[in-house]
């Protein structure tokens, strides 16, 4: 099988799930300009990819949405000192696309790491061993995160429903100032 | 709640579902891109360097502890190269696009000596004479030959009664009218003086690239620089006067502009290799953006782009190109003004200043 073909046959397997990764995380012109950088670069690492290049496309994806927010953070802060005055901080576009408002709520009281990981296992539908490698920790380093995450978002969830109004968290959680650098 | 309940209410709660997303064979978008990512030569060592020493002493380790076998599936398994953070621009929907008119230059295939293109340039032309002020719409037919065998470029501007000349309104077609109704004229006082340059309004300094493509770098990024260095040494009336000159003012607008004139039907054929580093160096030049839209002004399927530029002389343009959906061929450019500066403030945002447009183009074996 040539490179090409090899390539093709990766990208055919991947593309929707690569895809559907970006989109869940970032708006959907975005989505596509990540996905293209992350496939060009595994056209050019090929040959050291993994056997299951999956988690390595994930991992991937979100260095180019780290980058990404990191230059959108810049802007913003030049924008700051320009303006004299604070910019609106950048939402947290996975939590902002969740339509249960309890929900959504719960979630913007974890830390960013905590959230990812819980993505990473509930919408991604990776198992540890693979959810490790792409936030580039260990396994029981994950386990003990995700571990601690969904009791957090268990307890938050139960107070969300206990209270007929959408819990009111400090806007630095809320709007991703300070998670979103965890990402 | 159960943990386990709160799992599954955020796995419902899943905005994007994998099997709503479209088959990849029949999605034009991700056949574009991986048309696009297999056009790119890989790998790229001097950017990416892959390969540590490190690495190589923890391959070694493995391979005396496990034997040979175990090794290598360690290795592909737990050794692989960690996703390095992108270091330069190679992303984005014109980046994919200029990168697939790039696979196309490089696989045409020129049957025939002779290359004829035809076509027309239109430009708004302001013009204040005996107290008539006015602002018209200048239109004459452009043909280039050019001869394979012999390198002979021949471009034609049909002027005189070649030209159409449409006054933008009622109130320019008035004072035209009082104006004596002048057709084109080399001198400015006689009649409308119209630009044959391939110009449009460049807004920086009239620094033309006259260099060889054959002789750039294949690097996009190192044969822009090239490009600029030349323009810088070579480029432009004060270095031919023996005087310093320096590099464009907009140096990716300037790219853009430069790259696209090669790139015309109009101008003198590059080889398709040519053609293609031309199109990876548009590709890499940062603020190019996809326009809405699959057609070009004469509605035939092309996809475009723009890139804005922001002057003093000429305030904001957005110089814009279609190329052909299924060729290498610029079918039309147009510098669109978005905001009018000092030299173009008589037009309104909007209007096209300047337009090519090719209305035929190919090889053949006749001259």
């Amino acid at each position: 099988m040539t490179e090409e073909e090899q390539f093709t046959l990766l990208f055919r397997r991947n593309y929707p799930r690569v895809l559907a990764f970006a989109s869940r995380r970032t708006e959907e012109s975005r989505a596509h300009d990540v996905v293209a950088e992350t496939f060009a670069t595994a056209w050019r690492h090929l040959g050291q990819l993994p056997e299951d290049p999956l988690p390595w496309l994930y991992r991937t994806a979100r260095n180019c949405l780290s980058n990404d927010y990191r230059g959108t953070r810049r802007q913003s802060r030049l924008a700051d000192r320009l303006a004299g005055h604070r910019a609106e901080p950048v939402p947290d576009h996975a939590v902002q696309v969740v339509e249960d408002a309890r929900l959504r709520s719960a979630l913007a009281g974890l830390s960013g790491s905590d959230r990812e990981a819980l993505f990473l296992v509930a919408w991604e539908g990776l198992d540890q061993t693979a959810a490790a490698l792409v936030l580039d920790c260990s396994v029981p380093a994950f386990k003990a995160r995700v571990h601690r995450a969904r009791k957090r978002l268990a307890r938050l969830l139960v107070e969300a429903d206990a209270d007929a109004q959408p819990i009111q968290l400090p806007d630095r959680l809320l709007a991703g100032d300070r998670v979103r650098e965890e990402f | 709640m159960q943990e386990q309940d709160a799992i599954a209410r955020l796995a419902a709660a899943d905005p994007v579902r994998e099997v709503d997303l479209a088959d990849v064979r029949s999605d034009p978008v991700a056949s574009a891109l991986l048309r696009s990512v297999l056009a790119e030569p890989r790998p790229i060592a001097r950017r990416f360097p892959v390969i540590r020493r490190h690495h190589h002493r923890r391959r070694l380790v493995s391979i005396g502890v496990t034997g040979a076998v175990a090794a290598a599936v360690l290795i592909a398994v737990h050794d692989a190269t960690p996703p390095p953070e992108p270091t330069f621009i190679a992303t984005g929907s014109a980046h994919t696009v200029l990168l697939s008119a790039a696979a196309r230059a490089e696989h045409a295939v020129a049957q025939g000596n002779y290359w004829t293109a035809q076509g027309e340039i239109t430009e708004l032309i302001h013009r204040d004479h005996d107290g008539n002020a006015y602002t018209v719409q200048v239109t004459h037919p452009t043909k280039t030959d050019y001869d394979r065998k012999t390198g002979g470029l021949n471009t034609t501007h049909y002027l005189g009664d070649a030209i159409k000349v449409q006054p933008l309104n009622p109130a320019d077609a008035a004072a035209y009218r009082r104006d004596g109704s002048p057709g084109s004229d080399e001198n400015p006082d006689e009649g409308l003086s119209v630009d044959t340059g391939q110009q449009g309004p460049a807004s920086t300094d009239q620094l033309i690239f006259e260099g060889k493509v054959s002789e750039l770098p294949s690097d996009p990024v190192e044969m822009g620089e090239a490009m600029l260095d030349w323009v810088a040494g070579k480029g432009g009336w004060l270095s031919k006067l023996g005087l310093t000159s320096s590099r464009p003012e907009h140096p990716e607008a300037w790219l853009f502009r430069e790259g696209t004139k090669e790139l015309s039907a109009f101008a003198r054929p590059d080889q398709p290799s040519e053609r293609a580093k031309l199109y990876r160096m548009l590709a890499v030049i940062p603020g190019v953006r996809v326009l809405e839209g699959d057609r070009d002004p004469l509605d035939r399927p092309a996809v475009s782009l723009a890139l804005t530029e922001t002057t003093k002389k000429f305030g904001t343009v957005e110089w814009q190109l279609y190329i052909d959906s299924s060729s290498d061929l610029l079918l039309a450019t147009k510098a669109v003004v978005v905001k009018p500066g000092k030299d173009n403030a008589f037009l309104a945002p909007g209007a096209v200043q300047y337009s090519e447009i090719v209305r035929s183009a190919g090889w053949s074996n006749k001259p």
